[in-house]
């Protein structure tokens, strides 16, 4: 692992961010931009599952979900580019490690989510409430990514674990 | 006593000062709140303009009330963290312009609300906004990412 660190560090990209003003803070900017394109789909898809939206179908609501997997790009890749920026910094972090986890985390419960409730949830009239176990993976998702947020924000605060 | 005096002997500050995690966890509530309030809001005036337009405009109702709890959240811990260094905000162009963005950004989410009653498109579905609703929905958009983007540059931007 020291060795992909190493090349992450030495690499032209690692380099390029250090060398830069900018570009760190045109990343983070970006990131929270993504992190809230994101939630906010996140919270109409989870809201509605949940039964707190009335009115919509679920496949109409669904219509936010591609931006939801462009905001998670946007972080995927500037969060690429802070850890080139300084791997020695994140991959020890606990922050970071957990942030990480949880992440994946998000990941399964989006693939449960994909098999479990999205294909009967199409044929849901805007009237029909979702089952108990769309309604589990909707608030698994929310709180899953509260955590998320809440993890990166921490890790300037948990360099050297707790 | 002066006003940054008194906000830094106000027992929110020195609580602020004194637990290692009340910063930390204020600043990643900050981060949350942010979340929730910019994300819904970028959701709303993307379905004024057009997008996802088979979802109704009253759905939107409930996530207001997600949008008011972000809000709310966010002033609370916004105040939270000016109390750690008052007079480094005080003086900070880049804060204030920061503060300028959020309340002409929730100024404008009023406006979305009184163009779309106004124009009875509030409870329709697939009908295409008005014109100046649509005006509107952009330049709130535009007035959020701005705050985004103040908002981290107060940690760039050194003042004096």
């Amino acid at each position: 692992m020291v060795d992909v660190l190493f090349w992450m560090e030495t690499s032209a990209l690692g380099q390029l961010m250090r060398d830069s003003v900018w570009l760190f803070p045109a990343a983070e900017i970006l990131h929270f931009v993504g992190l809230s394109l994101l939630m906010g789909s996140v919270i109409i898809v989870d809201l509605r599952l949940l039964g707190c939206i009335e009115q919509v179908t679920l496949q109409a609501v669904y219509k936010f979900l591609p931006l939801a997997l462009i905001g998670f790009s946007i972080n995927l890749l500037t969060g690429v580019l802070f850890c080139f920026t300084d791997p020695f910094r994140y991959y020890p972090n606990f922050a970071f490690r957990i942030k990480f986890f949880l992440i994946v985390l998000a990941g399964l419960n989006a693939l449960w989510f994909k098999l479990a409730v999205y294909p009967d949830s199409l044929k849901m009239s805007a009237h029909e409430n979702a089952g108990p176990v769309a309604k589990l993976v909707a608030l698994s998702s929310l709180l899953i990514w509260i955590a998320v947020i809440v993890m990166g924000r921490m890790i300037p605060y948990l360099e050297d674990g707790i | 006593m002066n006003f940054v005096e008194w906000v830094e002997n106000s027992s929110l500050s020195l609580w602020m000062a004194d637990s290692i995690w009340a910063y930390p966890i204020v600043l990643a509530t900050h981060a949350v709140g942010m979340s929730i309030v910019v994300g819904t809001i970028i959701i709303i005036d993307l379905r004024v303009l057009g997008y996802a337009s088979q979802v109704r405009l009253t759905s939107f109702n409930n996530v207001l009330i997600a949008t008011w709890f972000g809000a709310i959240l966010n002033f609370l811990s916004g105040v939270a963290l000016f109390t750690v260094d008052p007079e480094h905000f005080l003086y900070h162009p880049i804060f204030w312009t920061k503060i300028g963005l959020v309340i002409a950004g929730l100024l404008f989410v009023y406006l979305l609300l009184r163009e779309l009653k106004a124009s009875g498109q509030d409870t329709s579905e697939r009908i295409e906004s008005s014109r100046k609703a649509k005006t509107i929905a952009s330049l709130s958009m535009l007035l959020w990412l701005g705050a985004i983007v103040a908002g981290r540059l107060i940690a760039y931007v050194e003042v004096n």
